[in-house]
């Protein structure tokens, strides 16, 4: 499938995204990437509305994905963030895999 | 032509005379990432502003308060000066959207103020009206002003201010339960505007602006209204497009040549941090002349590291500008030359967190400080906080500003603007605002060191420690009073000191009520504490009336007295507040 960009995209897997955010996460709280668990709140992290909208502006580029500020606070963790963006992906590029699951 | 008596006399001179010409810029990026812009000329603008300022005649508001709640620029400017023009004060406000203390920070400024009317847009309309009407305020007229057919100025009459008047209500200061106005007058603004551009060198051929939101103090008085005063050309970014994608505001400074215009000492080290090497080599920064760095403690290695970084893209270090100012005194206090590089001191970090200036000696941590520059159009002195007594240069003590921009007070609190802002030292010398900030004069330059108010600066936000423990009370029964406070590093960094009413609690329990704490905290203000202290009922301590003692706490955790039953800390802060205990021991 063609985005506006030009470039080739695929729906990401939960998985993916479970490992790009958290990937992104390490960078913003400048922390190892393995120290960040899936389960653990964003909050225990450090996470604050600076570095969730640096991370929304990173998923908006990357996956073309525009998300309100507040899906952050909703789905406070990598596994929930990641689980809605693969919905959200599947979604936006018609596939309609994963919606609603 | 005499002079303009009052900034609304100014802007409608400007709208009238300058016709054509671009008032403002309002630059976003679409969904491919470009840039784009929205353009309003003098005229249409002023056009605009006088027809909804008739609307507003019509309905009454002239001589009351109308709150604005705009997020989009163009939006903002033109219910601003309608109010202006319709001779109501207009009361600038973030849109209550998200967390909780948004929605009740907005309810309390309606209800502080006491507003006839809300400007707001049509997606927001009826969140507002929902929220006046949960707080008993139905008599509040709600509009959207993008849904108003606007077709006519005829009957606008214009209004008869004076400079001595209210030109508006800047609501930066206080907490969310306890709002506080800053009546800036329109003597206060003009004189400020003065100072502005007599301290940036600007003309009407500059481009001034930036990022910061139209209801924080350098947003407005610095960014959305000295382009007004000057006839010049604004140029204006969403908040949020910034923060998602800092490279943006560069590209707009590079691509609209904006060459006045600046941020807090976050907005630097975001660009810093998000940047790309390969995005600086596109970027050319050399026609920014003067980027500002103030309403946030400035930090040296971030102006250092951005000049290193962005050197490539043709940034000149001398370019920034650290300046120092507050609502207060409408904006700006101080400020340097530009193109001349600020003083800086290197200063023992531990002395300085008791208050004291000395170089940095062999082994102990030193710390950079940046020159705010020197007092502009205005009186600044050092005063012992305690005893009232002035202090000598060197000496740190409580910045007081004496001048034309300095404000009356906070809107209907007389008894705190006696004793706030028209303090008098011990030798007699009066009419001084207490800014609450710690400071040093050197040779004629303020050094900003810390604070004695309890604001807090954390991601780009001011927070009250109070607004952060009345929501604590809400996560579990057994959490007791609880102390917030910040440590200033790097950044500053938050604290917790909350009491645990249960004694026999297991380890697994504490982790998870300190999980909890932080979570109230991220969901509620949408920042991170990093670091929480469980302790025993009575550790927090109160002053024989009851308020809480929030210095004593810290300064108890800065020489590891607190003996907490759990503790999580960052990193950064276990080494600051090491190195804070060995100095003192030492």
């Amino acid at each position: 499938m063609e985005s506006q960009t030009g470039r080739t995209v695929t729906v990401p897997s939960e998985r993916e995204f479970r490992d790009w955010i958290t990937r992104r996460l390490a960078e913003f709280l400048q922390r190892p990437a393995h120290t960040i668990e899936a389960d653990v709140p964003f909050a225990e992290y450090g996470m604050d509305s600076v570095a969730a909208l640096s991370l929304f502006g990173d998923i908006e580029e990357e996956y073309e994905l525009f998300l309100e500020p507040t899906v952050a606070w909703d789905h406070p963790t990598v596994r929930a963030l990641a689980h809605y963006l693969a919905q959200e992906a599947a979604r936006e590029l018609g596939t309609g895999e994963g919606a609603g699951a | 032509m005499e002079p303009p008596r009052t900034f609304t006399e100014l802007a409608l001179r400007r709208t009238f005379e300058l016709g054509g010409r671009e008032a403002y810029l309002f630059v976003t990026a679409d969904r491919d990432g470009r840039l784009v812009h929205d353009s309003v000329s003098y005229a249409e603008l002023g056009l605009t502003a006088r027809r909804l300022a008739s609307r507003l005649q019509q309905r009454g508001a002239s001589g009351g308060r109308v709150l604005i709640l705009q997020g989009n620029g163009r939006l903002f400017i033109t219910s601003f000066l309608a109010c202006l023009f319709a001779g109501a004060v207009p009361v600038p406000a973030p849109p209550p959207i998200g967390s909780r203390h948004s929605v009740e920070r907005v309810a309390n400024i309606v209800r502080d103020a006491a507003v006839c009317c809300v400007l707001t847009d049509a997606a927001s309309a009826s969140a507002v009206s929902h929220l006046l009407a949960n707080i008993g305020h139905i008599e509040v007229d709600c509009l959207a002003t993008d849904r108003m057919r606007l077709d006519s100025d005829a009957d606008w009459v214009p209004p008869a201010a004076g400079p001595d008047d209210i030109a508006f209500l800047q609501y930066t200061s206080g907490s969310v339960s306890e709002p506080k106005g800053v009546m800036v007058s329109h003597r206060g603004l003009l004189a400020n505007e003065l100072t502005i551009h007599r301290a940036t060198d600007s003309t009407p051929d500059s481009r001034v602006g930036g990022w910061l939101p139209f209801h924080h103090d350098m947003g407005l008085v610095g960014h959305l209204l000295q382009p007004l005063w000057l006839g010049g050309t604004g140029v204006l970014m969403p908040p949020m497009t910034f923060v998602k994608r800092p490279l943006r505001w560069l590209q707009m400074i590079d691509r609209y040549g904006i060459t006045i215009g600046g941020g807090p000492n976050l907005a630097y080290d975001l660009c810093v941090r998000r940047v790309k090497d390969e995005e600086i080599g596109a970027l050319d920064l050399s026609r920014w002349r003067v980027a500002v760095n103030g309403a946030e403690p400035v930090r040296a290695e971030t102006m250092e590291a951005f000049s290193r970084r962005f050197a490539p893209a043709g940034f000149r270090a001398e370019s920034f500008y650290p300046c120092y100012g507050l609502a207060e005194a409408t904006l700006l206090v101080s400020g340097g030359t530009p193109d001349r590089r600020a003083e800086q001191r290197v200063v023992d970090a531990a002395a300085l967190e008791q208050h004291r200036i000395r170089p940095a000696a062999a082994g102990h941590r030193p710390r950079t400080l940046t020159s705010s520059g020197r007092p502009l159009g205005c009186t600044v002195r050092i005063v012992d906080p305690d005893t009232r007594g002035p202090l000598s240069d060197g000496e740190v003590g409580e910045v007081w500003v004496r001048g034309e921009s300095v404000s009356g007070g906070y809107w209907n609190r007389p008894l705190e603007n006696a004793h706030a802002f028209r303090a008098e030292t011990t030798d007699g010398d009066g009419g001084y605002l207490r800014t609450g900030d710690l400071g040093s004069m050197s040779d004629g330059e303020l050094f900003i060191t810390g604070r004695l108010k309890d604001i807090m600066f954390v991601a780009g936000r001011n927070l009250y420690p109070q607004d952060i423990e009345r929501s604590l009370q809400r996560v579990s029964a057994l959490l007791g009073t609880s102390a917030a406070f910040a440590v200033e590093g790097d950044r500053d960094h938050v604290v917790v000191v909350q009491e645990v009413r249960a004694s026999r609690e297991h380890p697994a329990e504490f982790a998870s009520l300190s999980a909890g704490v932080q979570q109230c905290i991220a969901r509620e203000f949408e920042v991170a504490v990093e670091n929480v202290l469980l302790v025993r009922p009575g550790t927090v301590r109160r002053t024989t009336s009851g308020k809480l003692r929030r210095v004593t706490m810290r300064e108890l955790f800065l020489r590891g007295e607190l003996q907490p039953l759990h503790e999580v800390m960052s990193p950064e802060l276990r080494e600051l507040v090491g190195g804070v205990r060995r100095a003192v021991q030492s």
